[in-house]
C-alpha cells in the first residue's frame, strides 16, 4: 500500500502534467489524498486476494493429483517470494500425503477386484521407518516407546481381532478398516479412509489373505461369502464418512 | 510399465486344479499375489548406492502397483509415480535409456547429500560456475546461517544438510549440469520371472 508522501507526490505529478487542476485547495488535496489512499488500499487488498486466489487455485490443481508438474513451481514460488520455507515444506508434506492417499485409493479398488479369492486383509508393515509408530526419538538416537500408539493398540481400539501369532486380520468388509481411518481410540493423525495409509507417514499396508488361509486361521468359515463393500465415489476421499 | 505373467505353465498336478477354474477365477487368484510380490520387492529396495538419505523412490512405485487381467493370464502394471512434483516412469529404471532435458537447457544432477532428492529451485540463490570438468550450480558458504542452516540473505532461504561443512566451505557444489544422462538397465528392480511363476503356482494351489 502506498504511504501519504507517495500519494502527495503522485498528486503533485498529476497536477504538473495537467491531469489534475493546479488550483486545488489544501482541504481538497487532503480529501483527494484520503480518497486515493483508500482506493490504493482496496487495490492492494484486491491484488493480494487475486495473488492468494491464484496460489490457492494452483495448489488445488496440484493436490488434485492430476497435474503433478505445477507442484514444483508453486513450491519454488512460495519459497522464493513469500520467503517461508516452512510453509513450502508444509505444502510439500500435504502434497505427499494427498499423493499417497490417492495411490492408496487406487490400490484399494484394485484389491476389491478379487474379494472372492482374497476375502480378508492383514494389516502389516511394508515400508520401513526410522521411527516406527509407537516410538519417539529419544536421547542419542534411541527409540522411546509411546504407550498405546503402535498399530496393534490402534487395531484393538478400532475393534480388530488378532489371529494366529497376533496377526491383525479382518474380512475385507469389516468395519475395522474404516475405524482405523477414522482414528478410533482418539488418534488424531488418521487420514479418514478405509485403506492405507491409515495415518500420516504410515508404513503399514493391507496384505491380501487367501480364502484358504483365512479359513485355516478361523477368520471366516469355509462357505462364508464376503462381498466387496459398496463404494461411495462422491465421498471416496473424505475425513467425514 | 507392465509385467505379463502367463498362466500356461501347468504341471500335471496344477492342471487338475486349473481345469476346475475359469480364466477369470485364475486371474483373481494370481493377480493380487503377483501384485503383492512386486510391492514387497520394491519396498525392499530402499537404500541408494551412495548411502545418502533415501528419497522413498521405490516406495513411491510400490504404492502404484496394480494387477489387470490379460488374455493369457495377468499383467502387473507399475504406474508412474509423482516424485518431487514430477511424474516419473518406472520403465526408465528397469530398461535404462537416455534422459534429455525437456523444458530446460540442461539436466541438474545432484552431487551432494544436501541436494539429493531435490531440485535447483529448492535452493534460491544458486549460481553457476564453469570449470574444465563441467558446469555446476553452487551455493556460497557465507550465505548459510550458522543458527538455522537457511540462507542469510533476505527473501532467500536455503535447505538443511550438514550446516557446519556448508558454512566452512567457500562454495558448496550441489548440482552438475549435463546435456543428458544414460542409465543402464537394471533387471534387479523387479522380481525374477521364476519368482513370478512360483508365486502364480502357489496362488492357484491356495
Amino acid at each position: 500500500m502506498a504511504d501519504d508522501q507517495q500519494i502527495s507526490d503522485l498528486i503533485a505529478k498529476l497536477q504538473s502534467e495537467g491531469k489534475l487542476p493546479k488550483s486545488l485547495g489544501a482541504r481538497q488535496i487532503e480529501l483527494l489524498t484520503r480518497s486515493l489512499a483508500k482506493y490504493s488500499s482496496e487495490v492492494s487488498e484486491r491484488l493480494q486476494e487475486k495473488i492468494l486466489e491464484e496460489y490457492k487455485s494452483r495448489i488445488g490443481d496440484s493436490m488434485s493429483g492430476t497435474i503433478p508438474e505445477p507442484n514444483r513451481g508453486v513450491i519454488a514460488d512460495l519459497t522464493q517470494f513469500i520467503g517461508s520455507p516452512e510453509i513450502a515444506d508444509m505444502i510439500r508434506a500435504s502434497l505427499d500425503i494427498s499423493t499417497e492417499v490417492a495411490s492408496g485409493g487406487g490400490r484399494y479398488l484394485n484389491q476389491l477386484m478379487a474379494v472372492d479369492a482374497y476375502p480378508c486383509w492383514e494389516l502389516k508393515r511394508m515400508f520401513g521407518r526410522q521411527v516406527p509408530r509407537g516410538f519417539m526419538r529419544g536421547p542419542k538416537g534411541t527409540l522411546v516407546p509411546v504407550p498405546d500408539d503402535d498399530w496393534p493398540s490402534r487395531w484393538e481400539a478400532a475393534g480388530g481381532e488378532f489371529y494366529g501369532d497376533n496377526r491383525m486380520i479382518a474380512r475385507v468388509d469389516d468395519e475395522v478398516w474404516q475405524n482405523l481411518g477414522d482414528g478410533d481410540g482418539d488418534y488424531d493423525d488418521a487420514l479418514g479412509n478405509p485403506f492405507p495409509p491409515f495415518a500420516f507417514n504410515s508404513g503399514f499396508m493391507t496384505f491380501d489373505i487367501s480364502r484358504k488361509e483365512a479359513v485355516e486361521l478361523g477368520v471366516i468359515d469355509e462357505d462364508e461369502k464376503v462381498e466387496a463393500p459398496k463404494i461411495d465415489f462422491a465421498n471416496f476421499f473424505s475425513f467425514t464418512k | 510399465m507392465n509385467v505379463t505373467v502367463p498362466i500356461d505353465t501347468a504341471t500335471p498336478a496344477l492342471e487338475a486344479t486349473m481345469k476346475r477354474m475359469t480364466l477369470p477365477e485364475l486371474q483373481r487368484r494370481v493377480g493380487p499375489a503377483c501384485r503383492l510380490l512386486t510391492e514387497t520387492h520394491l519396498a525392499g529396495l530402499g537404500q541408494n548406492k551412495d548411502g545418502w538419505p533415501s528419497t522413498g523412490f521405490y516406495q513411491s512405485f510400490a504404492r502404484n502397483v496394480r494387477w489387470v487381467p490379460d488374455p493369457t493370464g495377468v499383467a502387473v502394471a507399475i504406474l508412474p509415480a509423482v516424485i518431487n512434483g514430477r511424474a516419473v516412469s518406472f520403465a526408465q529404471r528397469r530398461f535404462g535409456g537416455t534422459i534429455s532435458p525437456v523444458t530446460a537447457k540442461a539436466l541438474a544432477i545432484p552431487i551432494s547429500p544436501v541436494s539429493y532428492g531435490k531440485v535447483p529451485s529448492d535452493f534460491p540463490g544458486l549460481f553457476m560456475i564453469k570449470t574444465p570438468k563441467g558446469a555446476y550450480l553452487v551455493q556460497s558458504g557465507e550465505q548459510v546461517s550458522e543458527k538455522t542452516g537457511r540462507m542469510n540473505r533476505p527473501n532467500l532461504k536455503g535447505m538443511g544438510g550438514n550446516n557446519g561443512r556448508r558454512i566452512r566451505a567457500t562454495l558448496n557444489f550441489l548440482f552438475k549440469l549435463v546435456g543428458s544422462v544414460t542409465q543402464d538397465p537394471d533387471p534387479s528392480v523387479l522380481p525374477t520371472n521364476a519368482q513370478y511363476s512360483e508365486t502364480a503356482v502357489k496362488a492357484i494351489l491356495n
